[in-house]
């Protein structure tokens, strides 16, 4: 402090010295409470921002963020600031001054030549020159926040560039490094065929998404695909075997095959619907009709007791009796019926196949449509007569989609044999006729 | 006045404070505060009200400090038949020597330093109002002539709280007049061995004179110099606007309770015993702390209960504590 300040001059000056000290540690201590709350934020942020594909740069600009801010915050509270009566009033205590350094700054600031009021102030100046003012406003000590802010902001700053995740560091890099998606359109004709009846077979459960690569790795235009590309099919195939929906398919395969499927797969629920052909196509038979002369045949078919394994195929079958696009040419308008091709079943004249495995309708994309309807024909066929509640819980319940659960099982009843009353014993008077009712007489005759 | 001339005056008065306390102490037992209250009235010009049950020595008190302060003492017991003329004095006729009468003044009791108006409460309001004037004025007006009264004048006047029939409660006007109303308490154990030790043995217990009337008007000059901060100030106004029912300052308690609060003669009680109580401390300022340590004595008297708190018994004691405690500084 300097000496040649005036009583007057040296109250504030202490006062607004010990202002600033006092605001700063506050904010400081503020800083140090908060900081690992914040870093810790950060660091989830982080392990969030691998996991759900955000930008790792992301993570980075939010610690920036946040040290800019703590450190604007500490800037702002060690601004120079004219003291107040308030301020002096908290530092007089914090010192304990007893009244006496509020008292004295008030009278600093005002222009007094009452020796009472100057005895005043040169006592308080005294007194703060005596003070100890480290040991007022001590540093803020908090090593192990500290720490755990260090800890956690060096965790936050790691996790983009260490754990393995899907997220690239910059949020340009994905479509700078990684593989164009698949697109069906894009592979070759033979090479597409065999992709969708892949991934309908591995829908169906008929064969493992391994045994499907492995078919695919035969395939001369499989193997000239990119390794990316091969990838990606894997990929797909294991998608549809852990989902059971074609919907992974129709997704996956790119917008054209999902439209035409959506497309192809309304007009038949129309046709199901109005019991009527499409007028397009008058080589048609009448749908109703005719589904109603295979179904019977079904019908009896199953109670031969011969269907088996059948049942399934059956059923995909006899829902997509529909029309079917020609195969090779997918931009063609002209629908063509659809009927069970000779070597689809396993029973000749059936035309219900299944037995043996590969369903394919004459030359059409099948397994496109099989897709399809497996979406959105399904749930139409088994509510031919009319959609209800049980039916909808009975379909959702056998594709496993069912969203209802068991929340509490009964106990398992135990029976007390001690509690049971010992049946009452038969009087000996009415003995003979209870024999005579129960034991039956054997009659040789 | 230097600096080292101030230092001086805080010294002696902090000195004088403490040997009258310490002599009256010497009587009294068990009641520091009390005896510390009623000189700080004293030093400020006021006057104290003191309430308390009877035999706890309210009058011993005033008979002590009354020796101790070398001053003039007179005792005024209040009955319902009472004449104010008992109290000012009265016009009588008296005989020249050589023939003729005439009026001559005879001044009544009030007429000292220290009057102890014991039980002021059980004269009529006529004989009560006749104190209004000394207290106020410090002087007694009789016929056409006023008669001004030796400083330093202070009345203290007792009353009982538990004996209610046939009293008459000081009127509000009369107890705005009162600088402190101090609550003597019951003495504790220790303290009544310490009064039996004192009273009953064969010797009365002599107090000697400490200082006498100029050195009282001295420590009043000295007193009156404490130059107090604004805040401070703005703090002891608060806390008697805090008292008004319709005051911002005042916390839930008196709003409900609060009929009248105290009259800013109430903050000029605040501010002066805040400087003798600073200076007591030995400080050149008034802080927070004097104003909140004097508040008490200086406001209970000065709430009006309204009919809630009459009827729930309210003790406004309680009211000023929480003012006190809930007004921020």
């Amino acid at each position: 402090v300097n000496e040649s300040l005036s009583p007057a001059q040296l109250v504030r000056t202490v006062v607004a010295d010990a202002a600033r000290r006092r605001q700063s540690l506050a904010a400081l201590r503020q800083v140090a409470r908060w900081a690992p709350i914040v870093a810790a934020g950060l660091a989830g942020i982080a392990l969030v921002a691998r996991v759900a594909a955000w930008p790792g740069l992301l993570v980075i600009a939010l610690l920036v963020a946040a040290a800019l801010a703590a450190g604007g915050y500490l800037a702002r509270a060690r601004r120079h600031q004219a003291s107040t009566d308030v301020m002096a009033a908290a530092i007089d205590h914090d010192a304990g001054f007893g009244g006496e350094l509020r008292s004295a700054h008030w009278f600093a600031t005002r222009q007094a030549a009452d020796p009472w009021t100057s005895f005043h102030l040169g006592h308080a100046a005294r007194r703060v020159q005596d003070t100890n003012w480290a040991t007022v406003y001590p540093p803020v000590r908090a090593t192990r926040a500290w720490i755990a802010t260090a800890a956690l902001t060096l965790l936050s700053v790691l996790i983009p560039f260490t754990l393995p995740g899907r997220a690239p560091f910059w949020p340009g890099a994905l479509s700078a490094t990684s593989a164009p998606v698949l697109s069906l359109e894009s592979l070759p004709e033979e090479l597409r065929q065999q992709v969708v009846d892949a991934v309908v077979a591995v829908t169906k459960g008929e064969i493992s998404a391994e045994d499907a690569v492995a078919t695919l790795l035969q395939s001369d235009a499989f193997n000239a695909l990119p390794p990316d590309a091969q990838r990606q099919v894997a990929e797909l195939l294991q998608k549809a075997r852990l989902d059971g929906s074609s919907k992974v398919f129709a997704g996956a395969t790119g917008e054209a095959v999902s439209a035409e499927a959506a497309r192809w797969a309304k007009e038949n629920l129309d046709m199901l619907y109005t019991g009527k052909d499409d007028p397009a196509d008058p080589g048609d038979k009448p749908f109703t009709s005719e589904k109603q002369e295979q179904s019977d045949k079904r019908n009896e078919y199953t109670e031969d007791g011969a269907s088996g394994g059948e049942g399934e195929a059956s059923d995909f079958q006899s829902s997509t009796r529909v029309r079917m696009k020609p195969q090779g040419n997918p931009e063609s308008s002209q629908p063509m019926p659809m009927t069970g091709a000779p070597d689809a079943s396993g029973e000749a004249g059936s035309s219900f196949g299944g037995k043996h495995g590969d369903v394919r309708y004459g030359t059409t994309k099948a397994s496109e449509l099989a897709a399809a309807f497996r979406q959105e024909i399904v749930e139409a066929d088994m509510n031919t007569n009319g959609s209800s509640r049980e039916s909808d819980a009975r379909r959702r319940t056998e594709q496993s989609r069912s969203a209802l659960t068991y929340t509490r099982v009964a106990g398992q009843v135990s029976f007390d044999r001690a509690r049971v009353d010992a049946p009452r014993s038969v009087p000996e008077a009415r003995r003979p006729l209870v024999e005579r009712y129960f034991v039956r007489e054997r009659d040789d005759r | 006045l230097t600096p080292t001339a101030v230092a001086e005056h805080i010294d002696l008065f902090r000195e004088r404070f403490a040997d009258i306390t310490r002599e009256v102490a010497c009587r009294i037992v068990g009641h520091d505060e009390i005896v510390a209250n009623t000189v700080t009235s004293l030093l400020a010009g006021g006057h104290v009200l003191l309430e308390g049950i009877p035999g706890v020595g309210k009058t011993t008190l005033v008979h002590t400090l009354a020796e101790v302060l070398d001053l003039k003492f007179s005792r005024i017991q209040f009955t319902p038949d009472l004449m104010p003329a008992d109290i000012v004095g009265t016009q009588i006729v008296q005989e020249r020597p050589h023939g003729g009468t005439f009026f001559e003044f005879q001044p009544g009791p009030i007429f000292a330093n220290v009057v102890l108006a014991d039980e002021i409460n059980r004269a009529t309001p006529k004989t009560q109002s006749a104190l209004l004037e000394a207290m106020q004025d410090i002087s007694v007006t009789v016929g056409k002539t006023t008669y001004r009264l030796e400083q330093p004048f202070l009345v203290l006047a007792t009353q009982n709280p538990i004996e209610m029939e046939g009293t008459y409660p000081l009127p509000e006007a009369q107890l705005d007049r009162f600088f402190f109303k101090l609550r003597v308490e019951y003495p504790a154990e220790a303290s009544m061995h310490e009064i039996l030790d004192r009273t009953t043995q064969p010797a009365d217990i002599s107090v000697r004179r400490i200082v006498d009337s100029s050195q009282i008007l001295e420590m009043r000059q000295i007193a009156r110099a404490v130059p107090i901060a604004k805040p401070v100030q703005t703090y002891a106004i608060r806390l008697t606007l805090g008292t008004h029912a319709d005051s911002p300052y005042a916390p839930p308690l008196v709003k409900k309770y609060s009929r009248y609060g105290a009259s800013p003669r109430a903050a000029q009680t605040i501010v002066l015993a805040s400087k003798i109580h600073a200076l007591r401390q030995g400080h050149a300022f008034v802080s927070i702390d004097d104003v909140r340590a004097v508040a008490l004595p200086a406001l209970r008297h000065r709430v009006l209960l309204n009919f809630e708190g009459e009827a729930e018994q309210v003790n406004p004691d309680t009211l000023v504590n929480e003012l006190i405690s809930t007004l921020a500084s």
